[in-house]
């Protein structure tokens, strides 16, 4: 129990030998803690040019061939441009604990690169289901692998890591929060994926996640469909094909989704908007309703970079004090009622 | 008392407690139970407590409060006694839900320390009149046939002179109250619904009829009644639905016994939207028009809200002009679209009810 103390992982001697790739079994992923599991084209290049410079780690396998324990996409990569020897660090001394073997590369990790949320959610289940840890040191691999830990962490990170592939590919590439992340194991498999991938691609915010999901969740008990059912509507994915920005396509989106979870509102602030327009304030002059309409005041906001322009729009005010149409900004809520 | 009666597995009982009068007749209420001693209730680990604890305290904080209010909206300037907290009722839209934490139950059976500092307030404030509940944190009668905490309220309110009780409960737990006079002096409430929104978000709360029933035993009995629209559910078919409940209070209760009449359209804190949907998947209450209010707290649109006030508003004034209807927790603006008057401020709304309260003395 406790943090997985050095001397608990004991030193593993390797020696340096040279290795024919086609005696590594490049499909083993025993000890792979890469997700997704991809090469990348700068890897492939390099290793093409130059070869592989930092040895990669063996061990020996159940079978006749080598089995990866850190060097995955190395390994990989040199495959792909046709590398027939690499150089490798195997252990001096057989047989060496797999266990010990997982810690060592995982630390190994610790020390060159941050782990995505889906990486982390998958060691913490090798470590769990394949090696038995318990709740207790999964909370301590936590903490060694982003700085904090804790119980729940723990456990939304092994929910995390039982999502569907594609799902967790979409958690590893976005940054989902808790909240939003609890919101998505309640729904089905279709319904993740369809509000990840949407989250991906329009690279939305923590705010915005959590707007969307919300919204979405809302309106699917309110028009008794699903999320990804709503997500496939024709006026939805009409505005997702338009040639707008990211942030423009967005702003759309949730000005859509709200419309339809709250049609009165929608319907008073355009209402709103329309006979403010119609009233002609002076320039610099607003008028804003309570949040939501909560109330029926009115805010008046002049901005007036002089003592002329204050007085042009006080007395412009004037004008638009004695508009018949201003009493229809206090109509607005009670003919809605 | 409900469809389920609830289940006390163990009681806890706090080593102070232990002695005092009223703790051996409370545990001995539930024979089946478990008991343990504890140092302090509030040592005990919050990952030891089961549902179905009930907890026996001594409490050494303040008992008497003043209702929390919230930002925005007008109070009624009640007090709150707080001598038991917890409630395993199960409805859905309960705030406690995202409040306490421990035991399902936490009774504190110093309640003689309870009377005396209200009755040092009341002493201490002749020229002042105080409303005083016992429902904040729990259902004032949910545990009243094993404390009988809410008879001996009522014994010691009947003699107050510048004082009034109120109990509210969706129980009709009152059999051991009808003994007492009452004296004008302790106002029984009802929280109401119609039958389709309690069976489906008050758990184990019995039916309008059973609580109607009681209500009408407790005119009899001398009591004052109260009834609290609280909260009003937004549903189909909802105008039809609280024009029957507001027919079914008149035709159990006489307008004449009646002390108020509250409405308030359901509103919670965020927090309890996720709870709602993780405790209760099957309640529709999320998905009616809710919108964060000037307290952060979600409500009906305002639109929506003026249209339930205003419809039951005028279905009751239909059966009676003179009972004294209220909202609860609303804005000046709310009160008076719906009511076409407002109290603008706590202090008048306060006063108004003071007076209510004051005129059913006897």
């Amino acid at each position: 129990m406790g943090l997985p103390q050095e001397q608990r992982i004991p030193r593993i001697h390797w020696r340096l030998v040279e290795v024919e790739l086609a005696t590594i079994d490049l499909d083993d992923r025993f000890y792979c803690r890469s997700f997704p599991a991809v090469v990348p084209d700068r890897l492939r290049r390099s290793i093409a040019e130059v070869g592989i410079v930092q040895p990669v780690h063996l061990t020996t396998g159940s079978g006749e061939r080598w089995r990866i324990v850190h060097g995955f996409r190395r390994c990989w990569a040199a495959a792909a441009v046709g590398s027939r020897l690499i150089p490798a660090f195997v252990p001096g001394e057989f047989p060496v604990q797999p266990r010990v073997l997982y810690e060592w590369t995982v630390l190994q990790d610790v020390g060159h690169r941050a782990y995505n949320r889906a990486e982390q959610a998958l060691i913490l289940r090798t470590l769990r289901d394949r090696f038995s840890a318990s709740e207790e040191e999964l909370a301590e691999w936590l903490r060694r692998m982003c700085g904090m830990g804790g119980g729940q962490q723990v456990k939304r990170l092994l929910r995390i890591s039982e999502l569907e592939p594609e799902v967790l590919e979409l958690v590893a590439e976005g940054e989902f929060p808790d909240d939003v992340l609890d919101m998505l194991f309640s729904w089905s498999q279709e319904d993740r994926l369809a509000v990840g991938s949407l989250v991906v691609s329009l690279r939305l915010g923590v705010g915005h996640q959590r707007e969307l999901v919300r919204l979405l969740d809302e309106l699917a008990g309110v028009e008794g469909r699903t999320p990804a059912a709503i997500l496939r509507d024709r006026e939805v994915a009409a505005l997702l094909a338009r040639k707008w920005t990211m942030q423009q396509k967005a702003q759309h989106l949730f000005a859509q989704l709200k419309a339809r979870r709250h049609p009165l509102l929608t319907q008073m602030e355009q209402e709103f908007r329309d006979l403010v327009r119609a009233l002609k304030l002076p320039r610099g002059v607003t008028l804003v309703h309570s949040p939501y309409f909560e109330t029926d005041e009115l805010e008046l906001r002049v901005r007036a970079r002089s003592p002329a322009e204050f007085r042009k729009a006080a007395e412009e005010l004037g004008r638009v004090a004695q508009d018949p149409a201003l009493q229809g900004l206090w109509e607005i809520a009670k003919r809605t009622a | 008392m409900s469809r389920a009666a609830f289940q006390i597995a163990r009681v806890i009982v706090e080593r102070e407690a232990r002695a005092l009068p009223r703790t051996e007749g409370i545990w001995q209420s539930f024979p089946s139970a478990e008991v343990i001693q504890v140092e302090r209730i509030a040592s005990v680990p919050p990952d030891q407590w089961r549902a179905g604890d009930l907890a026996i305290a001594h409490f050494r904080g303040r008992f008497l409060k003043r209702c929390p209010g919230t930002r925005g909206y007008i109070c009624c300037g009640y007090r709150v006694l707080n001598i038991q907290a917890g409630c395993d009722l199960g409805c859905t839209y309960c705030v406690l839900q995202g409040y306490l934490r421990g035991p399902t139950y936490v009774v504190y059976a110093n309640l003689e320390d309870a009377l005396q500092e209200v009755e040092k307030e009341l002493r201490a404030h002749p020229d002042r009149f105080f409303r005083i509940g016992t429902g904040e944190l729990t259902d004032s009668l949910v545990l009243e046939d094993a404390t009988g905490f809410g008879k001996e309220l009522a014994g010691f309110f009947a003699r107050a002179e510048n004082a009034v009780l109120e109990l509210k409960t969706k129980t009709d737990r009152i059999g051991h109250l009808l003994d007492v006079d009452p004296r004008g002096r302790v106002v029984l409430s009802w929280s109401v619904n119609p039958e389709s929104v309690i069976s489906q978000e008050e758990g184990k709360a019995v039916s309008l009829e059973r609580r109607l029933r009681a209500a009408q035993l407790a005119e009899l009995a001398g009591y004052r009644i109260g009834f609290h629209f609280d909260p009003l559910i937004h549903h189909p078919g909802w105008r039809r639905a609280y024009q029957e409940v507001v027919e079914a209070i008149f035709s159990y209760v006489s307008p004449s016994s009646i002390a108020w009449i509250s409405l308030g359209a359901l509103r919670y804190p965020p927090a309890l939207d996720r709870i709602l949907r993780e405790r209760h998947p099957e309640s529709r209450l999320r998905f009616g028009p809710l919108l964060p209010g000037m307290d952060g707290k979600l409500r009906y649109f305002r639109p929506v809200r003026v249209n339930m006030f205003r419809h039951v508003y005028e279905c009751i004034r239909g059966a009676s002009r003179e009972v004294f209807v209220y909202l609860c927790m609303e804005n000046d603006t709310v009160w008076r679209e719906a009511f076409g008057w407002s109290p603008g401020s706590m202090r008048r709304l306060s006063q108004l009810l003071d007076e209510r309260a004051r005129a059913g003395l006897r």
